[in-house]
């Protein structure tokens, strides 16, 4: 052992990220070239990681993926907030009644975060897309949490996202967004394949936004403009989770509240991102 | 080929005492320990507890938390003095999970199940007020009971439904319980009264078992495959000859089906069921 370097703690987490951000298995060869480290420092990593469950070896068994002890990690952050578990019963019934897949969105910091959905009944409908990160103004979801939020919140929402740098031009755009969205009530952004939508509700308590609904697929209830009816439908579902957390309002915690959201979101992402 | 995940790849927990015998170094294997600990689930996590847990001194513990929180995997929780996990593990968010193809996901605990008694293990899921099978893996004497599969039977009838229905929340198996109940043979519960303390006592041990509500001669025992919220995605079962699986043998095998159970229960509680409603 003493002829060999000390494996680094960081690079457990450089390891990780890399087996997420490839998008593909990564052999002990990817590792190594990747993280600039010799092969044999690389495959200790996978090693340690692999007997820790943290990856697992694909079904070639020569390449890594991200194990179920990451996943249950993942799985332990979303279960902090309590709205999760609350809301997929609504979630399942909205999937229903309109067909399409239909997600819960949180805020953390000045990202939005998908953490639970439920698969549309179409025979075609989109993924879930759980455990998917975004800016607040980037996504629907994002935008109907935003524009529910005090005018202070918005400013360093700005400021976050301008790196610090104020662009009046920017400002006022997002503004006059935000202003629609809370009159109407919804928002839709086109999904970048350009053939799904996705349409989302804000969930508040005391006229705060905490979390969205949102709908997400191809048929009336995403179309330009959504179908009413499909509105006030999926409205309705969105209202009696607003009632169950308000008769509980534990269910609208943030367990990231007493942090500061420029800190949380240099964790989650950059801006660009 | 899509990314699996099989109950298979739920590793036991990483082993206790100070990290001997892991490879890598032992500052690397403590951090990986106290992580694995953090991923049980609870709302935060004290120092104290956690050298308890780990069989590591507190100092310890604490270098372990500080790498954590260096990279936002732990934060401290709004008292301060304890821990619960940060936006940090958001990184980890970021592949989603890998599809969820169920029978594919339960057939290592089937084949374990299988292999621990010799017997056919199937899987059966919920649809509306039944219980369809959808898969299994057949026992390995020449008799052994056969995989029924596609075949539908009511939520209160064999112990493959009523692991399932046990799971449901209250006001479904009262949903459940407005219609007329079926009559299989002279032992099937069909009072109310009689499904709602079959239902405690399956919530209880954490199983259902045969009693002649339907097949003569059958044996056997079902556990739930719990999901992430309300419904669960289904049941496995194993099942044979009742004079080669009687009670006897079925005790002294309980503990080791629950283990199987237990661990498929880990990964399966990640997924949401399809399942919602009672009245399809």
């Amino acid at each position: 052992m003493a002829s060999e370097p000390n494996t680094s703690v960081d690079q457990i987490f450089d390891t990780l990220h890399l087996l997420v951000d490839s998008g593909q298995p990564s052999g002990v060869a990817d590792v190594a070239r990747d993280l600039g480290i010799p092969t044999s420092t690389a495959h200790r990593l996978l090693a340690t990681i692999n007997d820790a469950g943290f990856a697992v070896r694909d079904s070639t068994g020569t390449k890594y993926e991200l194990g179920v002890r990451s996943h249950m990690l993942v799985h332990g952050l979303f279960r902090q907030f309590r709205i999760q578990p609350a809301a997929v019963p609504f979630l399942a019934r909205l999937a229903k009644q309109l067909g399409e897949t239909t997600a819960l969105d949180v805020r953390v910091g000045w990202h939005v975060v998908r953490i639970a959905g439920f698969e549309g009944w179409n025979e075609i409908h989109a993924g879930t897309r759980i455990g998917q990160a975004s800016p607040l103004a980037s996504t629907a979801g994002g935008l109907a949490i935003l524009a529910h939020l005090p005018a202070d919140e918005v400013e360093g929402y700005l400021r976050w996202e301008g790196g610090g740098r104020r662009s009046p031009s920017r400002t006022r755009a997002l503004r006059g967004r935000l202003d629609e969205v809370s009159e109407a009530g919804w928002v839709r952004e086109a999904g970048e394949d350009g053939d799904s939508a996705e349409l989302a509700f804000p969930v508040r308590l005391d006229g705060r936004a905490f979390a969205a609904i949102c709908v997400d697929g191809t048929g009336p209830i995403v179309a330009d403009p959504p179908r009413a009816a499909d509105v006030s439908r999926a409205r309705k579902v969105v209202e009696g989770l607003e009632r169950a957390v308000a008769q509980d309002p534990a269910l609208a915690h943030d367990p990231f509240a007493h942090l500061d959201a420029d800190e949380v979101a240099a964790t989650v992402g950059s801006p660009r991102a | 080929m899509p990314p699996r995940t099989t109950a298979e790849t739920v590793p036991a927990p990483v082993e206790r005492a100070n990290g001997d015998g892991l490879v890598g170094n032992k500052a690397t294997a403590r951090v990986l320990m106290v992580l694995s600990e953090l991923a049980g689930g609870d709302a935060s996590y004290g120092v104290t507890e956690l050298s308890r847990q780990l069989g590591m001194t507190k100092n310890m513990v604490y270098r372990a938390l500080s790498t954590l929180s260096r990279h936002g995997y732990v934060v401290r929780d709004p008292s301060g003095a304890r821990y619960q996990l940060g936006p940090g593990v958001l990184r980890l968010a970021g592949a989603g999970l890998p599809d969820l193809n169920l029978p594919d996901f339960c057939a290592p605990a089937l084949r374990r199940m299988r292999e621990l008694t010799g017997e056919t293990a199937t899987l059966a899921v919920p649809w509306g007020r039944s219980a369809v099978t959808v898969g299994g893996v057949r026992g390995r004497g020449v008799l052994a009971r056969r995989i029924p599969l596609g075949r539908v039977m009511p939520l209160h009838i064999s112990p493959a439904s009523r692991a399932i229905l046990a799971s449901f929340p209250d006001h479904a198996i009262e949903r459940y319980l407005e219609q007329p109940l079926e009559r299989f043979s002279g032992l099937t519960l069909t009072t109310p009264e009689q499904i709602w303390r079959e239902v405690e006592t399956v919530r209880e041990r954490g199983y259902a078992t045969v009693f002649g509500d339907h097949w003569r001669g059958v044996n056997g025992v079902s556990f739930p495959v719990p999901a992430s919220a309300e419904y669960p995605h289904g049941s496995i079962t194993v099942g044979g000859p009742a004079e080669r699986l009687n009670d006897a043998r079925l005790e002294e095998l309980i503990e080791e089906l629950r283990a199987v159970a237990e661990e498929l229960a880990q990964s399966s509680r990640l997924y949401p069921s399809e399942y919602s409603d009672v009245a399809e």
